[in-house]
């Protein structure tokens, strides 16, 4: 039985990320790149495929974690009978030459005497490939193909089995350091680099940056941990975002529908963009708009849903079969078929996006414009089109509802940027077309009888997508068509204040957890409806679900209170940046 | 459409190739490395999906082509009603940073006045997505998502349909640059380097390269135009070696038979080795087997028959529909899906490989030694299991004769490096393994009735990689049985004087539709006949040979003699590594390399 989702915290360096299980060990480790190959892949298999752990050698009698401060330095805290002891991880800042990734573990002794177990075996290309290992003067040296490792430490490593191997016993006072270097197994091998350096310009680092965000409120510590978050998972070389740094973490335990998120969604990464304007984070929104403008300018005919972190657009999905899956959750994924769908949404998530960064002076020029004005030529021929819908349903290609509603909100930013901001450009014109889009909507997306919007124009199952309605501005939250439809999804689509995705025909809740960021809408549509009291209540109980360092996965199951899906999640985590600032900030009843 | 494949040539910078055409198109380019996606892919298409044409407006009377002198710059001349151009192209040898990479096309008037274009279509992804193009001071910028295309030219650009346009006249003694570099779309773009200048950098170290060869005498240029194609299908930074610089040209022009070859195959490149070592060349060797031992290491079990050029593991096949293919071949393919296969025959390439960089004074280490000592020990166990052979043949897994051969070789030679080396190792052991193999090859891969060895136990059919086992001195050539099979196979697997793989039916190898004859299994044959004193008739074999190379001495995998047209992957190693084995066979008046690799087991069961 693997450890719970819950149970993993994320290290990260913005290259790429790592997940530490409560009991010390690395599970999933992918080198040098978000997207790379894991050479840690016990999360989604058994042990044998990969991992790096670092525990006291017996007798824990309770485990503490935190992150240190406001950085993604992460401590976890081993009491024993023998004493206490610290193990602090961290992904280093990447180094300012060459393309080394530096994983820097600290044991620090802090009560006692402990005795200490290390256990590193790497498999490479996912948890099949055993590395190639020789004794150096530092430690280990493995290398497989393409990849090589060292790692350094000063403890006497025994390197004869299938895993390296140490013991060591840790007294109050001291520290000892194991530093993991990934290079390229074709290039010389780099320098070691002093963890202890490595380790406190990291941390500085990420207070720096942390201490950017400016608000003070209730909500502080939750939004700061979200938003580390999702800068971890942003690249910060090329500005792409992850939608998580694993794969194939499974919506439903032992079920089949686990996927590869370590892609760049657009929907993801302009919602994330929202979140961090309104934290004050401009650089990284112009960081994100040129990773925009690279991959959607000179064919908007052939936008995708999502792209490779780098903007690379074609990933095939393959099934690593010697992998049995998180909890027997099989096929683990890689790569995703995704890119292939047509979502109508995305070209509405672009264009609110840069209309955003205009309401916030951040500098978009002529440039980005022209690029928007293509895409919208495009969407001006194609809305009517049927697409996958939010929910990427690739065998149910149709008539979205939230896709066309995204698709007047494209329309309608396009007529604002020209009327407010003075851009060139026929606004009547696109004013027109959110007026048709608009209209049709309310007439084939709307079911009279039952008073609530429809998932699809010819289906009667309902989709918390729809929350999204009032918070671009379709309705207004008090017409009468969006309280029902409010009202509707809460009868049919919440437990517990928990809200699942969407239902089928008879109204069944898909097998499968409360996705978070649904919840949070919810919670946006309550204040935007002036209801500030129960949604705080529902977004304390969303606070409730985090793990114990504060982090979300895709999904959650009430049921057996655990967190599912891909782990952590960008989007929940944007969600919750975003109700967190609708409850406390002056423009909260503005949305979005 | 798309050229004769004789028609294009290479250039390259040992990171990755572009193919040009006669007619002044660059239908080919993958960047920035050999496997990257193409953002030139006419070559398997048309002009939508992607090429660099830079020509006489008008109608060219004459084009003549060659490599500049121990280069691989390419001189292509025009000669027109108005005047005679030249187009010098080539890659400049990488820059300190990997992440740019260069393509330099001169135009030099020679004559007159000539009336020139230059059409820029650049499509990502495989001739599939158009770029986001803004004009610059110095020409052009082409974006799309990761990549980025400087265009630097004097030249006046304008855009049309998505295609960047110039058009301009040249005189005799004018010259024009035009200076394609691809950077990493989210980095500065790099600053530029004169056109003139890395011309004369690139070609003095070619040149440089080239004089350490020791080959001399009349093959000298066929053999250095191989050495140099080889060169440039390896990597200089990992060592990794691409079998060609393509994918998909056709086997069979409108079939099926498509696949990429920009992968490095243990068989390939250790077949490479052996022709870089026979020529002077070894600090290639030496590389190649760091490489190799970086993807072998850890575990013989998995050992694949092929990696990607890093020494990646996995490279599944797909299909890009949105191409038409060579010559209307579909599907065309990347990734290949024989990287699963298992093909017994590489555990002696790679023994043998190894072997023969010892044999040639490369510093022995411990680390190679215990790595082959591990595949010995996998191989000991799993020789005699079905395989997909050589020609990796798609069918059911059957005992492949030349397999089993290449399992002996295998422990053969390590017998002979415990036994002649010192290494360490239980040569007896090993001896009666060697022997075991043998006598069941003789027993179970040879036909009495028809006298000759046959492509796979029990089978009748013929194989002409069975022309390797004189070659690797599994036995001798004037041994009965060899000579039944080389007269079998001269016999039943020609062609117009070429030979043909292996019998065939159609479908019997598990894929629709025939092939030509196979080039490399032509040179193996002159090979034997050299072996067995067949002097003239090897020479005259070699010739034919070499006149169907084309223009510039270039060879793709195969050569369908009725239309006198190269097919297949081009340029191929392969080919060309046959090319130069089989010169030193015949330079050699007698101890040729052929004998020489038999004799090195004398002590053969």
């Amino acid at each position: 039985m693997p450890q719970k989702i819950d149970d993993y915290a994320l290290i990260g360096n913005m290259r790429t990320a790592a997940l530490v299980g409560r009991d010390g060990s690395i599970d999933w480790l992918c080198l040098p790149r978000f997207n790379s190959s894991a050479c840690c892949a016990a999360l989604v298999g058994t042990p044998d495929n990969g991992h790096w752990s670092i525990a006291p050698r017996d007798g824990v009698e309770s485990v503490e974690r935190h992150y240190r401060g406001d950085t993604i330095v992460l401590e976890t805290i081993f009491k024993t009978p023998a004493g206490e002891v610290a193990l602090i991880d961290c992904l280093a800042l990447p180094r300012s030459e060459g393309q080394a990734i530096d994983l820097v573990r600290i044991v620090e002794g802090r009560a006692g005497q402990v005795p200490m177990r290390m256990e590193a075996l790497f498999r490479f290309d996912y948890g099949r490939v055993p590395p190639w290992s020789r004794r150096r003067n530092y430690g280990l040296h493995v290398l497989a193909g393409p990849h090589a490792l060292q790692l350094r430490t000063p403890v006497g490593l025994d390197i004869g089995g299938d895993a390296c191997t140490a013991g060591f016993t840790v007294a109050k006072g001291e520290r000892i350091p194991f530093t993991l270097t990934w290079h390229n197994a074709y290039r010389q091998e780099p320098d070691g680099r002093d963890p202890e350096q490595a380790l406190d310009e990291t941390d500085r680092w990420w207070r720096d940056w942390s201490s950017r965000y400016a608000q003070t409120h209730e909500y502080r510590e939750p939004v700061i941990r979200s938003l580390i978050t999702l800068k971890a998972l942003t690249d910060s070389e090329t500005g792409g975002m992850v939608g998580a740094p694993t794969t194939s973490l499974p919506e439903h335990p032992g079920g089949k529908k686990n996927y590869d998120y370590r892609f760049t969604w657009l929907r993801d990464a302009t919602f994330t963009l929202h979140a961090l304007i309104r934290s004050g984070y401009d650089e990284e929104a112009r960081l994100w708009r040129e990773w925009l403008l690279r991959v959607s300018a000179g064919h908007p005919e052939k936008l995708q849903p999502m792209y490779g972190i780098d903007g690379e657009w074609r990933f095939p999905q393959q099934r690593l079969d010697w992998l049995r899956g998180y909890d027997n959750s099989r096929p683990v994924h890689i790569g995703n078929q995704a890119y292939q769908q047509r979502q109508i949404d995305a070209y509405g998530e672009i264009v609110n996006a840069v209309y955003s960064a205009h309401e916030h002076d951040l500098d978009m020029n002529e440039e980005d414009w022209t690029a928007q004005l293509r895409l919208m030529e495009f969407l001006e021929g194609h809305w009517r089109e049927a697409g996958a819908g939010i929910w990427e349903l690739g065998s149910k290609q149709s008539d979205y509802t939230h896709s066309k509603v995204m698709a007047w909100v494209a329309a309608d930013r396009a007529a604002k940027t020209i009327e407010r901001f003075g851009f060139k450009g026929d606004a009547a014109r696109w004013r027109a077309l959110a007026d048709t889009i608009h209209q049709e909507v309310c007439e084939r997306g709307y079911d009279a009888t039952r008073n609530t919007f429809l998932q699809r124009y010819d289906s009667q199952a309902l989709d918390a997508a729809l929350l999204r309605l009032p918070i671009v501005g379709f309705l207004p939250a008090d017409d009468p068509r969006i309280v029902g439809t409010i009202d509707a999804i809460r009868k049919e689509l919440t437990q517990d204040g928990f809200v699942w995705r969407y239902s089928d025909w008879l109204g069944r809740r898909t097998s499968e957890g409360a996705f978070l960021i649904c919840s949070f809408w919810l919670a946006d549509d309550l204040i935007l409806l002036g209801r500030r009291d129960e949604a705080r209540d529902i977004f304390e109980r969303l606070l409730s679900v985090r793990s114990d360092v504060g982090l979300l996965s895709e999904q959650y199951d009430p049921t057996s209170q655990r967190l599912l899906g891909n782990m952590p999640q960008a989007f929940s985590h944007v969600g919750l940046i975003n109700t967190a600032h609708n409850l406390t900030l002056e423009q909260s009843n503005k949305g979005n | 459409m798309a050229q004769r494949i004789e028609d294009y040539a290479l250039i390259g910078n040992m990171r990755s190739a572009a193919l040009v055409g006669r007619d002044g198109s660059i239908d080919w380019l993958c960047l920035p490395r050999f496997d990257s996606d193409a953002c030139f892919a006419a070559l398997l298409g048309d002009r939508n999906n992607g090429r660099w044409l830079i020509a006489p407006q008008n109608e060219v009377k004459k084009t003549t082509r060659c490599y500049r002198d121990e280069t691989l710059v390419l001189e292509t001349t025009f000669e027109t009603e108005s005047g005679t151009v030249n187009l010098i192209d080539f890659m400049p040898l990488p820059r300190e940073d990997a992440n740019v990479v260069d393509v330099v096309r001169i135009v030099e008037g020679r004559e007159g006045s000539v009336p020139m274009q230059m059409e820029a279509i650049i499509r990502f992804g495989y001739g599939k997505v158009a770029p986001w193009v803004r004009r610059k001071d110095y020409g052009m910028q082409a974006v799309v998502g990761p990549d980025a295309l400087q265009l630097r030219t004097p030249l006046d650009l304008h855009g049309r349909d998505k295609t960047t346009i110039a058009e301009f006249t040249i005189k005799a003694g004018e010259r024009v640059p035009c200076v394609l570099t691809w950077h990493l779309s989210y980095r500065e773009g790099p600053e530029e380097h004169d056109a003139a200048d890395t011309l004369h950098e690139t070609e003095r170290w070619w040149r440089d390269w080239c004089s350490n060869c020791s080959v001399e005498g009349e093959w000298r240029d066929p053999v250095m135009r191989s050495l140099i194609t080889l060169k440039a299908l390896t990597d200089t930074e990992t060592g990794g070696m691409v079998a060609a610089a393509t994918t998909s040209l056709p086997e069979q022009i409108g079939g099926e038979r498509n696949w990429d070859y920009r992968y490095t195959w243990l068989r390939d490149a250790t077949f490479t080795l052996y022709a870089m070592l026979l020529s002077g060349y070894k600090d290639e060797a030496r590389r190649w087997r760091e490489w190799l031992l970086r993807a072998a290491a850890g575990d013989a079990e998995k050992l694949q028959i092929m990696y990607g050029i890093a020494g990646n593991r996995r490279l599944p096949e797909q299909e890009l529909e949105w191409l038409a293919g060579y010559e209307s071949s579909k599907p065309v393919r990347v990734g290949n899906g024989a990287y699963t296969q298992t093909q017994i025959d590489v555990y002696g390439e790679v023994m043998d490989g190894l072997y023969t960089a010892r044999r040639h004074g490369l510093q022995p280490d411990d680390d190679t030694w215990n790595v082959q000592l591990e595949l010995l020990r996998y191989l000991e166990n799993h020789w005699r299991d079905a395989d997909s052979g050589i020609w990796e043949m798609r069918g059911p897994p059957r005992d492949f004769t030349f397999s089993k051969v290449m399992a002996w070789v295998a422990v053969d030679r390590a017998v002979k490096t415990i036994d002649r080396e010192g290494l360490d190792g239980d040569a007896d052991h090993w001896r009666l393994l060697r022997d075991t193999i043998h006598e069941e090859i003789c027993d179970k891969g040879f036909n009495k009735k028809r006298n000759t060895f046959v492509q796979y136990y029990g089978g009748e059919g013929l194989d002409a990689a069975l022309l390797m086992m004189p070659l690797v001195g599994f036995l001798p050539p004037e041994d009965p049985r060899i000579k039944g099979t080389v007269e079998a196979i001269q016999q039943d697997l020609m062609q117009d004087g070429f030979v043909m793989r292996y019998s065939q039916e159609e479908g019997s190898d598990g894929v629709s539709g025939t092939e030509s004859a196979f080039i490399v299994c032509s040179f193996w044959l002159a090979d034997n006949l050299a072996m067995m004193g067949r002097e003239d008739e090897a020479r005259e074999l070699f010739e034919k040979l070499l006149s169907i190379r084309n223009d510039v001495g270039l060879l793709s995998e195969e050569y369908d003699p009725r239309t006198h047209r190269q097919l297949g992957n081009f340029p191929q190693a392969f080919s060309h590594v046959g090319l130069i084995n089989t010169a030193h066979n015949l330079m050699r008046n007698k101890a040729g390399p052929a004998q020489h690799r038999a004799e090195q087991t004398p002590d053969m069961a």
